[in-house]
């Protein structure tokens, strides 16, 4: 069934700083256009009121799933929509929301002391470890372009499609020096998903591989020239980590 | 210069379910557009991509017809589209069969899944000369007798005497009941081949299917008699642009979707590593 | 092949004087060398004309294939071209550029956004200081482009650069040859099809290919590299745009098609694949040797693949 505008769109929220749905709040050109052919039924940023109806096209989620009360929340969210978008790292991977080093249990009570045993949560996890999810929107956070492109191609009756390279092409394409080479920097552009238009190294800031890895990512020749270029294991482990990709 | 990047737009006119998500689709292109058995052409979904796709059967009242099985993100938008939705085509596109070899000469078709889309195509073309005289013989082989695309009209034509059919199904707990003069065997298309009473000498095949097809059966057929210039294969690839330029599709130097995508035996035992 | 003859002129002051003012008008692309030590095609900041060509990190070849180009769009069920582009000029091109561009224009030559870029430009060539990493060839294959220009002699390389000679007043005819470096390293490997064919089983591949990151820089440097793909766009007013955009042979989804078979799996057999286009072409140009020996893609490489010492063992000579 090919969607009618105005599209119905639930944006529900879990763990997760509320960055995605600034991007979107952010994308003030485009609005009032989106305004006309989405109807948001949820939107926790913008508006409290929570979605009543008992049938949604597009559910985005953001966030990770870490209690079993959001567990509850997201399979009912599933039961009533359509299609079931995940934004953004946390939806994806659990993003930086599942950066716990060493053991979960010392890591709660350093931060809650006695009030640890309080909180009934899991390790968080991205959304598609619990329900099928049809469309992805990497990033941390995702790229403006893209959440209207991705709203815009369900307008047309799909998804759309994206080139699978690194954000070392892009950055290439970019005629930037490259910080890997230059600077000795632990950039994760050669395996991390393309789309951001090489965003941080374009500013001289190392790739941290907030939009995932490619596919067959070639991680024992990246980790070979990360330890060429002096850093430790330990180094590269936090790297790697930082976005829920296991080193 | 034309542009063959450039769709040409056109109106999905109608839609035909036949088995599991393997729709008959036809599109009115808002120019005329020819397409050859063999040839094809992109099919355009503004917003969500594109795939190629060859006809399987003759433009008629200008209407581009395709066998189109969901298969991917692109396909299944396709499937989501209502009659009157505007897609683009670009093409059309490669080289088909040739159809001229076809003239006086028995027809062998032989085709496995959805290789009998195309097939189907170069079928309508071979029936729709008035003048031919010579046999046509399809072999067709599918994993199961409900995945048989076009089967009712294979059987009704085996029935007019038109065309002699054979099929074969890889899996079944009871073979459907056809026709007395439809042969239906368990087992892989190949095996259709063993008793066919067929003159090899004056037989042009064509063959369409998945990769391991070709591997068996081409040079069979050879061996059988038929000459490798007169046995033509359509070979499957990631065919982007169309035009011999973005190099998707490119195997044993050749650009498939402009050299190909049906080529002869002939011109296969020189193309290293593209079966 | 031989050597490609063209048209030379003497240049007189004032001829030159005439011919910099018409082509600074074009508001010329010209190589230049950035603060952080990048060489970049780029607008002429200074609208003075260089006299000496550079190497830029991206080729010429994102001049007429731009890494991202927009190719229609559509709105309302109609297909929409996009407009032409302005006329304009590139200058202090190098002469291995200058053969790159006469691949692609093979390549696209029923291409026509490519074709509409390459009406419009006026590609000027300029004596290139040879570095250690060049092994060019002026045998390998005839220049494009339009005017080649060191201070006291212009070559007329198509039509409209010698009209535009002409009509600055360009009359006194020399033989001068092109410039060519004169040492040029030279040590190209002599690899032939037959010997990359029979080796299709070679340990080589995978060894080398084994450090392969497959980060796409190879391609992107490459003046004669051209696989692209092509996405769309949705704008949330309804309106859709299709990009052309650079791909590369190393990407794990470049010959995977719909229902996931992958027709060149496996770093080894991408990186024969990408050696088979470089060195004996593909469709048309089958035999065409494109690597122009700009050495780029050996430099720019992380992990040091070198297709020319690939070329030189799998033709069994002694590594330079």
């Amino acid at each position: 069934m090919k969607l009618k505008p105005p599209i119905t769109l639930a944006w529900t929220r879990f763990t997760s700083c509320s960055g995605c749905q600034l991007m979107l709040l952010n994308c003030e050109s485009s609005l009032a256009e989106l305004a006309q052919v989405v109807a948001l039924r949820e939107f926790p940023l913008a508006t409290s009121t929570e979605c009543k109806d008992e049938e949604i096209d597009v559910g985005l989620v953001e966030g990770s799933i870490t209690t079993p009360s959001e567990l509850e929340r997201l399979l009912a969210l599933r039961r009533k929509v359509n299609l079931l978008v995940a934004v953004g790292a946390c939806a994806l991977t659990g993003g930086v929301n599942s950066l716990v080093r060493g053991e979960r249990r010392q890591a709660m009570t350093e931060v809650y002391a006695g009030q640890a045993d309080e909180w009934n949560t899991f390790p968080p996890q991205g959304i598609e470890h619990f329900v099928k999810v049809d469309g992805q929107i990497p990033g941390c956070p995702p790229e403006q372009g893209e959440l209207l492109n991705s709203i815009g191609a369900l307008l047309h009756g799909g998804w759309p499609g994206h080139q699978v390279m690194p954000v070392c092409m892009e950055c290439r394409i970019n005629e930037n020096p490259c910080l890997l080479e230059r600077d000795c920097a632990p950039c994760l552009g050669p395996i991390t998903l393309a789309g951001c238009n090489a965003r941080c190294p374009s500013l001289g800031v190392p790739c941290e591989g907030c939009r995932g890895v490619v596919a067959e990512a070639n991680r024992d020749e990246l980790r070979r020239l990360f330890i060429t270029a002096g850093l430790t294991e330990q180094d590269i482990r936090h790297r790697l980590e930082r976005f829920g990709e296991a080193p | 210069m034309k542009d063959a990047l450039q769709p040409v737009a056109a109106v999905l006119h109608n839609i035909v379910p036949m088995a599991t998500d393997n729709h008959i689709f036809s599109f009115l292109p808002e120019q005329p557009m020819a397409l050859a058995p063999g040839q094809f052409v992109e099919i355009t979904l503004p917003g969500v991509g594109s795939f190629p796709v060859s006809a399987c059967d003759q433009v008629r009242d200008g209407l581009i017809t395709a066998c189109i099985r969901r298969a991917g993100r692109v396909t299944e938008a396709l499937y989501q589209l209502e009659m009157g939705d505007v897609i683009g085509l670009r093409g059309p596109f490669g080289k088909g069969f040739p159809l001229e070899l076809f003239k006086d000469q028995d027809a062998l078709l032989i085709a496995g899944g959805l290789g009998m889309a195309p097939l189907r195509g170069l079928l309508q073309a071979l029936l729709d000369d008035p003048h031919r005289k010579a046999r046509i013989i399809v072999l067709y082989g599918s994993r199961e007798p409900e995945a048989l695309l076009f089967r009712e009209e294979l059987v009704e034509l085996s029935k007019e005497a038109q065309i002699e059919v054979r099929f074969s199904v890889d899996f079944a707990e009871t073979l459907p009941s056809l026709d007395d003069r439809v042969v239906c065997k368990i087992g892989l298309v190949n095996e259709l081949l063993t008793d066919l009473n067929f003159a090899p000498r004056q037989t042009v095949a064509a063959v369409c299917g998945p990769p391991a097809l070709y591997h068996c059966i081409l040079e069979e057929l050879a061996l059988i008699g038929i000459p490798a210039a007169k046995i033509f294969a359509t070979l499957e690839r990631r065919m982007r642009c169309g035009v011999g330029e973005c190099c998707h599709c490119v195997a044993a130097g050749r650009y498939i979707c402009k050299d190909g995508p049906v080529f002869s035996l002939e011109q296969l035992r020189t193309m290293t590593e593209a079966i | 092949m031989t050597d490609f003859l063209s048209p030379n002129y003497l240049l007189t002051p004032s001829t030159l004087d005439t011919l910099a003012d018409a082509i600074t008008k074009l508001s010329p692309l010209a190589p230049q060398v950035n603060a952080d030590g990048l060489c970049r095609l780029q607008p002429l900041s200074e609208g003075v004309l260089s006299s000496q060509a550079l190497s830029s990190f991206v080729p010429l070849k994102k001049v007429f294939l731009p890494p991202r180009e927009k190719l229609w769009s559509f709105q309302s069920g109609q297909f929409s071209a996009l407009k032409q582009p302005e006329p304009f000029a590139v200058v202090g091109v190098p002469l291995c550029d200058l053969q790159a561009l006469w691949y692609l224009d093979q390549v696209f030559a029923d291409d026509l956004p490519y074709q509409n870029r390459r009406a419009r430009a006026l590609v000027v060539g300029m004596p290139c200081e040879q570095d250690k990493e060049c092994r060019c060839d002026r045998q390998l294959m005839p220049l494009a482009g339009d005017l080649f220009l060191d201070q006291e002699h212009a070559w007329a390389l198509s039509p409209a650069g010698e009209a535009l000679l002409r009509a600055c007043g360009a009359g006194e005819t020399t033989n001068k040859p092109l410039p060519w470096p004169t040492a040029s390293a030279g040590t190209r490997p002599m690899l032939t099809e037959e010997q990359y064919r029979s080796a299709a089983d070679a340990a080589i591949w995978a060894e080398a290919a084994k450090g392969c990151l497959s980060c796409g820089a190879c391609s992107v440097v490459c003046p004669t590299c051209y696989c692209f793909d092509m996405l769309d766009e949705s704008a949330t007013d309804g309106s859709v745009t299709r990009n052309r955009s650079w791909d590369n042979c190393f990407f794990a989804e470049h010959a995977k098609v719909a229902g996931g078979h992958d027709f060149r799996s496996g770093r080894a057999n991408r990186l024969r694949f990408r050696m088979e286009h470089k060195f004996f072409g593909f469709g048309a140009l089958h035999g065409q040797n494109s690597c122009v020996g700009c050495g780029r893609c050996r430099t720019v490489c992380p992990v040091d693949i070198d297709l020319d010492q690939i070329a030189t063992r799998l033709s069994g000579e002694e590594l330079a």
